[in-house]
């Protein structure tokens, strides 16, 4: 831990609050993420997790507290803007675009920069080509990576559930992220991916993101995660590798205690 | 003064018509979870469906009587042979929305062959005028106020006081919880299309009384009316709808007051565009949007 | 019987460019815009004044504008009126309501404009509406009628064409694929960083575009224009005519177009005259778009030529960006081994 007070964090979470009617769903949650890290986020049900996820990416409006991201503040910003300052995240479902091809899902979910505007649909198309060329080159080697390529060309749709899983992580891949949240990314999976969805994880972190992983299942974050944020009734209640936890006896009443 | 006095009294008149359609409208919406488009074409057969029997019989209540069939019958229809084979695949509200617009071209036009374009006249005598308050009434004006808001209390007896009405609130709270707890939503659905049916047959009936001549556009023109009320209440609401109906109603008539007449309709779409835009229930936020 | 055709075929041409217009909006896009005739209706006025003289030296009849102006300008300022219009309109209802309230909002866009065109007189001459539009060029070009029907048959079919290669170059582009990523899940491009709002109304405006182009073109087909002429009903037979040639596709938008509002019209004009009141046959013809809409959406929902094409028994989106096997092939050559 020492050395991760000499670098900054990569995402700071500073007193949030968020209520839903009076129910108070998170109540002034604080906590640092680890640049690189793959952290686990996780907690009995309706312990705030997905709400916490939600106003991350900036679904929710955050009520009062702050969310930086590398220095900049998320919060009060809409989910698209704060995708495009880096964060990206995925759902408990997986939302592919269903008539897009599994390629036109991932080009499509590469940024945007200025090849979206209207105006080069009908000049200078020849740049534009180059320029979707380069991605769709990448595009490609992701889904290899992905053991995606019998389906490139079949609308998203027609995919199995771990199938969309695995696409979502080329989506995820084609941003090039600084900070990805995925959201019980094994759900919906035949538990046989498991494996293969990890190395997918790890992955994205190889190549510079910073990874907060929501899940139940703890022997996958215990596998996969450098440290483990645990929440209960909208708080953090301990933070730590998976063996600190264990001795954490606020934790272990909360939540490690039923499993 | 006078003027807004005679705008009051047709205001009421107008509400009472389009409170009893919107009531219909909102119950049909509450089990379906789509808008009819064909809603106002229901009035149209409603009012011709009364006018036939008029020329027949001469007798207002079997004018009355045919409407009201003839809305049950269509609201059978409707949803015995175009919604529920699509229901049974679970087919998307909007694709729904979008059959209910071939539907609204299929019954609107059906009763532009049989009837032809020309205006028809329901010769019905609206009785002597009659000083109420400071308002002028006819005795068929006050006979449609008073029926309006009879059968209003009679629908929220029927809502609150009845099997069928718990059920159907339940089945409009949530199908499957409904479901769950033991109610047979299908018949709930298929019994809320012959009320509503009913309903609407009936308000085309006194919206052709109210207004004396019929075209077989006259249920789609007033349609947009009953949306802007609907929502104004919250649609699927038919508490929300009554009073939305007095607000449009009141607002439509005693705006004439005021302005031409013709833009009459444009102050009923003014309160339902400003309703849809600041209204937060009126709008329905997607369902995955609340799911994520 | 030849100059009938050739006539026709020059409505066709207009009615198919309307078609590509919902399709833009409804079919690209996915909003189900039901007040879409407001647009060609305003490109027809918006064409009528620009090139009409002015009105005061004409009898008792009143509009805006009297410019005067070429075939080419009043196309011009149609489109650039509907583009207009669209950012207005589009701004507003766009901005919060979804597919059931947004539509029930066109229609009432649409219904109000309907109104306002109807009664107020010095905006297009109220419920007369406007008339004695000169015919394209019909000055500079010496053509006996003959000569000059097959011309103009030749504008409207070259307008087509090109309204089609540009309605499919957008649904083919980056733009095209971001607009269908919204319509298939808007949350899910929200997470990936576009903003559904901007897009929506990027699409909203062409079609707007489309839609007054069209509108000018039928308004040099009848020469004049008035609330007779359209009827807000009209944009359901446009989705009628979409549905059946096959929604989000532009090819099937002009099959569905010419089917639906030409060719089976036309052909139930051959039918022995059915009894009853003159309404009776445009009557019959609407009730069968209507079950058409029907029979199409349980049928065969995605119309006749689908979106999504099979091909060797695999499914694939229609003309997508495959600029790798156009030489860019080896940009970037995978190692498919590569450790994930």
């Amino acid at each position: 831990m020492t050395n991760a007070t000499a670098e900054a964090p990569a995402l700071v979470v500073n007193d949030v609050w968020r209520s839903f009617g009076g129910v108070k769903a998170v109540n002034g949650c604080s906590f640092e993420v680890k640049k690189n890290s793959i952290t686990g986020l996780v907690g009995p049900n309706g312990a705030g997790k997905s709400t916490m996820i939600n106003l991350i990416s900036g679904l929710l409006p955050v009520e009062k507290g702050e969310i930086v991201l590398d220095g900049e503040h998320l919060e009060g910003h809409t989910m698209d803007a704060i995708s495009r300052k880096g964060l990206i995240r995925t759902f408990q479902v997986a939302r592919e675009w269903p008539k897009l091809t599994v390629l036109e899902n991932v080009l499509a979910a590469a940024p945007a920069g200025n090849r979206e505007a209207v105006w080069r649909s009908m000049f200078g198309r020849r740049a534009l080509a180059r320029q979707e060329a380069v991605l769709e080159a990448r595009a490609r080697a992701l889904l290899v990576r992905l053991n995606l390529t019998a389906v490139i060309d079949i609308p998203a749709g027609r995919l199995s559930g771990g199938q969309k899983r695995l696409l979502e992580f080329a989506r995820v891949a084609m941003v090039a992220p600084k900070m990805v949240l995925l959201d019980e990314p094994l759900a919906g999976v035949n538990p046989v991916l498991g494996d293969e969805l990890a190395r997918a994880i790890h992955g994205l972190r190889d190549d510079g993101a910073t990874v907060i992983l929501v899940e139940h299942n703890l022997g996958f974050i215990e596998r996969n995660c450098d440290t483990v944020i645990v929440m209960a009734t909208g708080q953090v209640i301990g933070q730590g590798s998976m063996q600190d936890l264990r001795t954490n006896k606020a934790v272990v009443e909360a939540y490690l205690g039923q499993a | 003064m006078h003027a807004l006095w005679l705008g009051l009294g047709f205001g009421l008149v107008t509400a009472s018509v389009l409170a009893i359609s919107t009531v219909a409208l909102s119950l049909q919406f509450s089990v379906t979870n789509f808008p009819n488009f064909a809603h106002g074409e229901m009035m149209t057969i409603g009012a011709y469906a009364s006018y036939s029997t008029y020329q027949a019989t001469h007798n207002v209540f079997f004018a009355l009587g045919g409407a009201v069939l003839a809305g049950v019958i269509t609201g059978f229809l409707i949803n015995r042979l175009v919604i529920s084979p699509f229901r049974r695949r679970n087919t998307a509200g909007l694709t729904l929305f979008v059959l209910t617009i071939g539907l609204a071209l299929i019954l609107q036009n059906g009763v532009l062959w049989i009837y032809s374009g020309n205006a028809q006249r329901l010769a019905i005598d609206p009785g002597q005028p009659h000083h109420v308050g400071g308002l002028l009434l006819t005795t068929q004006e006050m006979a449609i106020i008073v029926g309006a808001v009879l059968l209003l209390f009679g629908i929220h007896l029927l809502l609150r006081h009845t099997s069928f009405g718990r059920a159907q609130r339940a089945v409009a709270e949530s199908p499957t919880l409904a479901e769950a707890s033991g109610v047979n939503s299908g018949r709930i659905i298929d019994q809320t299309w012959l009320l509503t049916g009913g309903l609407t047959g009936l308000a085309g009936f006194v919206l052709a009384l109210t207004t004396g001549s019929l075209t077989p556009g006259m249920g789609f023109s007033f349609l947009l009316v009953v949306f802007a009320a609907a929502i104004l209440g919250g649609i699927g609401q038919p508490y929300g709808s009554m009073a939305g109906a007095l607000v449009v109603g009141l607002a439509m008539e005693m705006g004439a007051v005021y302005i031409p007449s013709d833009y009459k309709l444009v102050v009923a779409f003014m309160i339902l565009i400003v309703a849809l835009l600041f209204r937060p229930q009126g709008l329905v936020p997607s369902k995955r949007l609340a799911a994520a | 019987m030849l100059q009938y055709l050739v006539s026709v075929c020059s409505l066709g041409a207009i009615t198919a460019i309307l078609v590509l217009g919902v399709n833009v909006r409804w079919g690209l896009a996915g909003e189900l815009d039901l007040g879409f005739y407001l647009f060609p209706a305003v490109g027809a006025y918006i064409f009528g004044v620009v090139t009409l003289p002015k009105a005061s030296t004409q009898v008792d009849v009143t509009y805006i504008l009297g410019w005067h102006q070429s075939f080419f300008a009043g196309l011009l300022a149609a489109a650039v009126v509907g583009g207009l219009l669209s950012v207005v309109i589009g701004a507003v209802a766009l901005r919060r309501l979804r597919a059931n309230y947004f539509a029930i909002v066109t229609v009432a866009c649409t219904i109000i404009g309907y109104t306002f065109i109807s009664q107020y007189r010095p905006l297009f001459n109220g419920y007369n509406g406007i008339y004695g539009i000169a015919p394209p060029f019909g000055d500079s070009i010496k053509l006996g009628p003959e000569g000059y029907a097959n011309f103009f048959l030749g504008i409207c079919l070259f307008a087509m064409v090109a309204v089609f290669f540009v309605v499919e170059l957008i649904r083919r582009s980056p733009f095209g694929r971001a607009a269908k990523a919204v319509r298939e899940d808007e949350v899910a491009a929200l997470a990936f960083g576009r903003n559904p709002y901007i897009l929506r109304l990027k699409a909203y405006v062409i079609g707007g575009v489309v839609g007054a182009i069209g509108g000018a073109l039928l308004v040099n087909y009848v020469l004049a224009f008035s609330p007779n002429a359209w009827s807000p009903l009209e944009t359901f037979l446009l989705y009628g005519a979409l549905l059946v040639g096959g929604t989000a596709n532009n090819l099937g938008a002009i099959v569905g177009g010419w089917l639906v509002l030409i060719i089976f019209p036309q052909l139930s004009l051959l039918l022995p005259p059915i009894g009853g009141n003159p309404d009776a046959l445009p009557a019959i013809q609407n009730m069968v778009i209507g079950l058409l809409i029907i029979l199409t959406l349980y049928f065969r929902a995605a119309g006749l030529i689908p979106e999504l094409q099979t091909m060797q028994g695999q499914f694939r989106t229609k003309g997508q960006w495959n600029w790798s096997r156009k030489g860019h092939g080896q940009v970037g050559v995978v190692d498919a081994s590569a450790s994930v």
